[in-house]
């Protein structure tokens, strides 16, 4: 067990040495910041580089010969990204700044407190049986075969889920890799140690964003314990965890962006969105809608210095790779993305009162369900707290959360079958991005509503 | 002195990283054991049924599996699946036949004899594995026991012989 947590990292510092790169030239982020993102984007930027690598060149990337090859030279690479990045580097041991001021001596015992349960809550996880059938059915079984056909790109095409992108399966095909086997207990931890970094960057990133230490704290508290079912998925070897990490944290930079107006965290958001395409098969709709929403957010004198050739060429530059890529992917096998099966017959005659209305009740009794989601309560606050005090920020996320919720409303009458629809089948799992969502409005609610930033507000 | 501690471990990190990767030097048959020993840790009836049925089954991906079990619509279905790739198994759920959170196993072309028959024909059916489905081991020669291994005999199958008759008990195991 020691042995195997000592292996995993070097492939953690391959993992932010690749979301390192492009992060770079981005002199405002914080140290732990600059850390987590880095793992976070890395995580699936790697996979998607591998991916496009073997799309285009056919090279058998995890080969018995070429596999060991690859990952000297990542490793060496890696080292040498760190070693081009001193100053960034050595900013992570520095005397803490104003900004990091000594976390009083109870925040620290919360936090080892916090560690401790979230370490606990692994450890049990690994020695549980995987839940469901989505892991076997395409999770795990793409993964494999992903390793055993060396990397294939095309191997999972005769499969019922092809449509499905690829992004978290060669995440746990390149951990194997590494780790040396194919186990259900490797591919459980991979979802550990994404959430794990999000909550490091999502730290650090409310601590940029003027928000005290201890409300920090408190929104990673309420990100992990406001739902019953967010630490149960980080030991599920499922995908969903690698795409809440992903898309939350991009949905962060745009609060940031939205807070600070700076174009930087714009585009920080659009990468971690663009690749949040490449793990989840409606993940492009979300993204549209999320980043659409936030441009509605934007102030009126910023829209100018978006509206310009620079900005939106480094926008698309930064966004639209993966997209493009895997849209690409999907129309050269002639495999038609995540688009409905029902006629639009069958759609109209969900309309009817009868249908919506038992739809709707599953859909509220999963969302009203207190005892799974206390979350939901930190939400009803933040939306009667808007009535009277609102920001930019709170507002995107708050209304936000709606639009997903809506979104889900909209999915399941017109794209699952009537049986999923009359159930809101797997709608816990899918509330589980907004569960963070909901921590960070709450906080920013609460820590923003000093008379100094109200000054900045609406 | 701290540029030289920086060397003196980035060369250890190197040889370690180096040492490992010299020891992921995987083949497809390591893979396949490794996987089956070690996919399914506390999935005890999957992992058990997979590890017996390995001893039976070639595992060679020209072998095609029908795979009969309809107590949960699909949930061991994709478990052995997994843990017996690459074994290749007859897709009984897709896009195309969507039929999630459902009994599969009532629609049609599982209901009858003959049906069955057509399906081993038409997808060149190998082995068929029954478990725990009471409806589906009565179309079965062998009714009363749970779990069944079966070889399908193409020679009875293209004489057009008994249902009964083309398949093979292989072994049971519950």
């Amino acid at each position: 067990m020691v042995l195997s947590i000592f292996m995993w990292i070097p492939l953690i510092v391959i993992l932010i040495a690749t979301g390192w790169v492009p992060l770079r030239r981005f002199a405002h982020l914080y140290p732990l910041e600059r850390v987590g993102t880095s793992f976070v984007l890395g995580a699936t930027l790697l996979p998607f580089l591998f991916f496009l690598l073997r799309s285009l060149t056919h090279i058998a990337l995890f080969g018995s010969v070429s596999a060991s090859i690859l990952m000297i030279f990542l490793f060496l690479g890696s080292i040498l990204v760190f070693w081009f990045s001193k100053n960034q580097v050595y900013t992570l041991f520095v005397r803490p700044s104003r900004h990091h001021a000594k976390l009083p001596r109870i925040l620290w015992w919360i936090l080892i407190l916090c560690l401790f349960i979230f370490i606990g809550d692994v450890i049990y996880g690994l020695t549980q049986p995987i839940f469901g059938w989505d892991e076997y059915s395409f999770w795990l079984y793409a993964a494999k075969i992903i390793t055993i056909h060396h990397g294939s790109t095309t191997a999972m095409l005769k499969d019922a889920y092809n449509t499905y992108p690829l992004g978290f399966p060669y995440l746990i095909a390149i951990s194997y890799q590494w780790i040396g086997s194919i186990s259900v207990t490797t591919a459980k931890i991979v979802s550990a140690w994404l959430t794990l970094f999000m909550l490091i960057s999502l730290y650090s990133l409310l601590r940029r964003l003027g928000i005290s230490s201890l409300l920090s704290m408190l929104a990673l508290t309420i990100t992990v314990f406001g739902s019953q079912i967010f630490l149960w998925y980080n030991f599920l070897a499922f995908g969903e965890m690698a795409y809440v990490d992903t898309y939350v944290l991009g949905v962060f930079y745009l609060v940031a962006y939205l807070e600070q107006s700076t174009l930087a965290d714009l585009m920080i958001a659009g990468m971690l969105l663009g690749l949040s395409c490449f793990l989840r098969v409606d993940g492009i709709y979300i993204a549209f809608f999320t980043l659409v929403l936030a441009l509605f957010f934007t102030k009126t004198k910023v829209w100018k210095s978006l509206l310009t050739k620079k900005t939106i060429g480094s926008f698309v530059a930064y966004t639209l790779p993966p997209i493009l890529v895997w849209q690409a992917f999907l129309q050269v096998f002639h495999t038609h993305g995540w688009t409905t099966r029902i006629t639009v017959r069958e759609i109209t005659s969900r309309l009817a009162p009868h249908f919506l209305t038992t739809m709707l009740f599953a859909i509220w009794n999963t969302i009203s369900n207190v005892s799974i989601y206390p979350i939901m309560i930190a939400f009803a606050v933040l939306l009667l707290g808007q009535i009277f005090w609102r920001r930019r920020s709170t507002g995107f996320l708050t209304l936000l959360v709606v639009a997903q919720i809506s979104y889900l409303f909209v999915a399941y009458l017109t794209v699952f079958s009537a049986f999923e629809a009359l159930h809101a089948s797997s709608m816990d799992r899918y509330l589980l991005r907004i569960d963070p969502l909901i921590a960070v409005a709450f906080i920013l609610w609460i820590g923003l509503a000093s008379p100094r930033n109200q000054n900045d507000a609406k | 002195m701290k540029k030289g501690m920086m060397i003196a471990l980035t060369m250890v990190a190197v040889v370690w990283v180096g040492f490992r990767a010299l020891f992921s030097f995987f083949t497809v048959p390591t893979l396949i054991a490794a996987s089956l020993a070690q996919s399914v840790p506390a999935d005890h009836t999957d992992a058990t049924n997979a590890t017996i049925l390995r001893q039976y089954l070639p595992l060679s991906s020209k072998i095609t599996v029908m795979y009969l079990n309809g107590i949960d619509g699909g949930d061991n279905y994709y478990r052995t699946r997994y843990a017996l790739y690459p074994l290749h198994f007859i897709d009984y759920w897709s896009w195309q036949h969507p039929n999630a959170g459902g009994y599969v196993w009532n629609t049609p072309r599982f209901s009858t004899a003959k049906s069955l028959l057509h399906l081993f024909a038409k997808d060149h059916v190998d082995y068929v594995i029954a478990i725990r489905d009471p409806k589906m081991l009565s179309l079965l020669p062998y009714s009363h026991a749970f779990n069944y291994l079966f070889r399908v005999d193409h020679q009875a199958v293209n004489q057009n012989k008994p249902f009964a008759d083309t398949l093979i008990k292989v072994m049971s195991w519950s």
